[in-house]
């Protein structure tokens, strides 16, 4: 009687394949929780599931902001003096990258936008990814200076999600 | 009979021609309006979902029932986002999950001859599971030791991609306007990301990051660098691409030379050494490789060889090339 019921209730559960159509999407955007669309590009993201990139300009200078279901994925930056003070920094091992580079930092996501050229510069304090703040021994290396931009979190409102257009339906023909 | 004064005038005039044509080359280059994927029959695939030109191409649909499935694909078949299908049961029967895809979308499984979707159809939990399925158009069974994992229940989502199109596929780019060998242009009020050279001039948008010949060869412009079986670096030149990598829809491209010689693979790649390279100096130099045994060897990959396409990029762009954003992306609201 058991094994029956069992049989019965993975029947109710297992998915029903009822035949459905195939529309062409017009367009993907991520939007938060009010639907404002976050940024312009299509969602994109390698390795980290529920991650999606979205894109800001600052005049003509690419951001591209990692954002997950609940946040804007921040980065660590380094900053010149203890405390997390001072001009903020981001460490740049293989010298300037193909745009300006850019960052989201803090509980509000400030973005920062780079503002001076990569040469060897010192840091103090670093502000880990998850938040914490740490004073280290003076660090030398290849770094670029950072301005904040915005914050992110004046102008949008976790969650994040995908949200398509789609009309068109695709016409059928079997291989 | 032709005057002297005419034959001067001819003379200066074909000396003008030449002066105003392109250095060397031989082609035309085309600015690219949309670059999209299509079957055996001409029929569209999908709407390509990110701007990737290598084996993480995708494209997305929704079904009626609101479905977002988004499915990469090769030259003759579909892949979902996840690699296998799990069900509770050994052999690949009871009730069936998915796990999450490694790219951040909805996860999507395609799989078997009729090229089949399945999708989440409930929360992740950890959950006991004990085969899978594999996706592909085999799509092999495996059992394994019982296991836990996060994972969502699955269902069908109704669809069989093989009842809506025929591989092989293929990218295909519309052409848009001439690029000229000239200055910069401005950037359209409706770029959004696009590749510029140092001059500023525009050399694509980020979602179709090609150029098209007037012969009509698309060529991306993620060139690859180049190599030669040769130790003096002459000879053919080879690039180093992976057997069955789906950017090879397109063919792989390298630069070649003084003045960024477009050279395009024309075989398959295969099993080879290389012996040199031009380094970013501008010398020759030898790919030195050392077996455990101590003797010198050459670089071994999988090669595939290149010929010239008849176009000099140093007409048209000159590096190094940046990404920059057009009036087509949201400019960052400002806090003040």
């Amino acid at each position: 009687m058991s094994s029956l019921l069992a049989v019965v209730v993975l029947l109710l559960l297992a998915p029903v394949a009822q035949a459905d159509t195939l529309l062409y999407v017009d367009r993907l955007a991520v939007v938060d929780g009010t639907g404002r669309q976050v940024g312009t590009a299509w969602p994109s993201a390698e390795g980290r599931p529920d991650y999606m990139y979205v894109e800001f300009r600052v005049g003509s200078t690419p951001v591209i902001v990692l954002v997950g279901p609940d946040r804007f994925e921040p980065n660590a930056l380094r900053f010149s003096d203890p405390g997390c003070t001072g001009q903020a920094l981001l460490t740049a091992p293989w010298g300037e990258g193909s745009t300006p580079f850019t960052a989201v930092a803090g509980p509000r996501s400030t973005v920062y936008v780079q503002s001076g050229p990569v040469r060897e510069r010192t840091a103090r304090s670093t502000l880990s990814s998850t938040g914490v703040c740490r004073d280290s021994a003076p660090l030398r290396s290849d770094m670029a200076p950072l301005r904040a931009v915005t914050d992110l979190a004046d102008h949008f409102v976790p969650p994040f999600t995908l949200q398509e257009r789609a009309r068109t339906p695709v016409p059928r023909g079997e291989w | 009979m032709t005057s002297p004064r005419h034959s001067v005038a001819v003379i200066l005039a074909l000396v003008g021609l030449l002066l105003a044509a392109p250095a060397a080359s031989a082609q035309a280059l085309f600015y690219v309006d949309g670059l999209e994927v299509y079957d055996s029959t001409g029929k569209q695939v999908g709407t390509r979902s990110n701007w990737r030109l290598d084996e993480e191409m995708e494209v997305v649909f929704r079904t009626g029932a609101g479905h977002m499935l988004f499915v990469g694909f090769s030259a003759s078949s579909f892949f979902g986002n996840v690699g296998a299908l799990y069900f509770s049961e050994r052999d690949c029967r009871g009730l069936p999950f998915i796990a999450r895809s490694y790219t951040g979308r909805p996860p999507t499984w395609v799989g078997g001859q009729r090229q089949t979707v399945y999708v989440q159809a409930g929360a992740f939990s950890q959950q006991r599971i004990t085969s899978y399925r594999s996706g592909g158009t085999v799509g092999d069974c495996r059992n394994f030791g019982e296991t836990s994992s996060e994972v969502a229940l699955a269902a069908r989502a109704g669809v069989d991609l093989a009842d809506y199109f025929t591989p092989p596929f293929a990218l295909r780019a519309t052409p848009g306007e001439p690029i000229p060998t000239g200055a910069a242009e401005p950037l359209a009020r409706t770029d959004g990301l696009v590749r510029v050279d140092s001059t500023g001039k525009k050399l694509a948008a980020l979602a179709a990051d090609v150029v098209v010949t007037d012969s009509g060869i698309t060529l991306p412009l993620s060139f690859l660098p180049h190599y030669f079986s040769t130790v003096d670096c002459t000879g053919t030149p080879f690039v180093e691409v992976r057997p069955n990598r789906p950017h090879l829809l397109l063919g792989a491209v390298t630069l070649v030379g003084p003045r960024q010689t477009v050279y395009r693979q024309t075989s398959a790649t295969r099993g080879q050494t290389m012996y040199s390279y031009w380094a970013a100096s501008g010398e020759c130099k030898r790919l030195r490789f050392f077996h455990g045994g101590g003797h010198e060897v050459g670089f071994r990959s999988t090669f595939a060889p290149t010929a010239s396409i008849g176009i000099d990029f140093a007409d048209y762009f000159t590096g190094p090339f940046t990404w920059r954003a057009g009036r087509g992306i949201r400019k960052l609201p400002s806090s003040d």
